[in-house]
């Protein structure tokens, strides 16, 4: 399959052929070639276009998610402020406890002291009946009288303060037993029932709907067979 | 020294083209328009069609003028696009169907020995259908091979064979008739 000599004799010629072309066709050339210039630039300003939408998406999602995190972060620090509202709550209890300590470590003192008193009295009081060791019965009888009077006060100021001090340190315990028990029902119990009474709402709400759609369609159907 | 001379020139111009330089542009389309227009009328019988194809396969010349390695002519890289430009119109105008017959002869026409004019050679070759046409243009004046031409129209290597022959035959009957009436004339 050689090219033939009528071939070769038709390249040549074809080849060293040339056509002027008109003289408009530079014009549309030319015209074609602004033309897709200006397409390329605006091509260009698309992909910018595009970039900065991209951009701003960009920004505005990550605004929402911030919103988003913030709005998160709004019902854990009021759940941090009622942490802090049942600190404060407490801290007040084991404070007036701290203060009750306090006041019954004052009234252990205080009784200390009373104590020391007696003790010092009674010494006094032994002192005195030895001193005067040689006095009269009735002496003693009344040092006994009146010793006795004292120390049955003194006792009675202990078991008074004794008693306070159990008293209040079963308020304490008792009041701080409750809180406790009431910051569990706050926390779970409470929460989870308004949740599932919500829940319930709703699912009565969806089955009522439903067996309302249902009797209509129900209704329907029979009244249609009726006047078939 | 003037060929490397011009190819410096050319070098530069097409960098100057590349860029958008429109005066750069104009020098080549100047240079090369007249020769790719007959490449382009080998192919499209209809004048203005065929500038139109021209100017279009030469808005690819430029746009794709950054892609152009300096390594063969690039006479011959415009022409690839003119006739790539031709081969794609004709199939979306014209929707040019090769009959896969596969037939073809291996006859030769050594003893024609034409003597036409380059018009008479454009009216011969007018003449052909469509699929012969291209085939015998790619084949004949291009110097592709059958492979080649199969690629680039979509067809097996026999089919393009065979539209070869058949334009080889058609034009050898032509070429007889037209002998025999300048006989008769002269």
């Amino acid at each position: 399959m050689e090219p033939n000599n009528f071939e070769k004799d038709f390249r040549e010629k074809l080849n060293n052929r040339t056509i002027e072309p008109s003289d408009k066709a530079w014009d549309r050339l030319d015209a074609m070639l602004s033309i897709t210039e200006n397409k390329k630039s605006k091509k260009k300003n698309k992909w910018f276009y595009i970039a900065a939408s991209f951009v701003g998406f960009l920004l505005v999602g990550t605004f929402f998610f911030n919103q988003k995190e913030q709005t998160i972060k709004v019902p854990q620090s009021v759940v941090v402020e009622d942490n802090i509202k049942k600190d404060s709550v407490v801290k007040p209890v084991s404070n007036s406890v701290d203060s009750i300590k306090t006041v019954i470590a004052s009234s252990e003192q205080t009784s200390v002291p009373n104590s020391n008193n007696k003790q010092k009295s009674n010494t006094t009081l032994k002192n005195e009946s030895n001193q005067v060791a040689e006095s009269s019965i009735i002496i003693k009888n009344n040092q006994e009288k009146q010793s006795i009077p004292i120390q049955n006060q003194i006792s009675k100021n202990e078991n008074v303060d004794q008693l306070l001090v159990n008293a209040e340190k079963a308020v304490v315990a008792e009041n701080s037993a409750k809180q406790k028990s009431k910051v569990k029902i706050n926390a779970d119990d409470l929460l989870n029932q308004v949740d599932g009474e919500l829940e319930l709402s709703f699912r009565e709400k969806v089955i009522s709907k439903v067996n309302k759609n249902y009797q209509t369609v129900k209704v329907a159907l029979a009244n249609r067979n009726q006047q078939e | 020294m003037k060929i490397i001379h011009l190819h410096q020139e050319e070098t530069e111009i097409i960098k100057l083209a590349v860029e958008n330089n429109r005066q750069a542009q104009q020098q080549i389309y100047s240079r090369f328009s007249p020769k790719m227009l007959s490449v382009c009328r080998q192919y499209i019988k209809d004048i203005q069609l065929a500038e139109d194809v021209m100017i279009t396969a030469f808005m690819k010349v430029f746009t794709s003028l950054n892609k152009f390695e300096h390594k063969g002519s690039f006479e011959g890289w415009i022409r690839r696009i003119m006739v790539n430009e031709c081969i794609s119109y004709l199939r979306v105008q014209k929707k040019v169907k090769f009959a896969e017959d596969e037939i073809y002869t291996e006859e030769s026409f050594n003893a024609i020995d034409s003597q036409f004019t380059v018009e008479q050679i454009q009216l011969l070759i007018d003449a052909l259908p469509d699929g012969y046409k291209m085939v015998f243009n790619l084949y004949a004046i291009e110097g592709y091979k059958h492979n080649e031409i199969a690629k680039m129209l979509g067809i097996n290597e026999g089919t393009s064979k065979s539209q070869l022959s058949h334009a080889r035959k058609i034009l050898q009957t032509q070429i007889t008739i037209l002998k025999k009436q300048d006989n008769g004339t002269e």
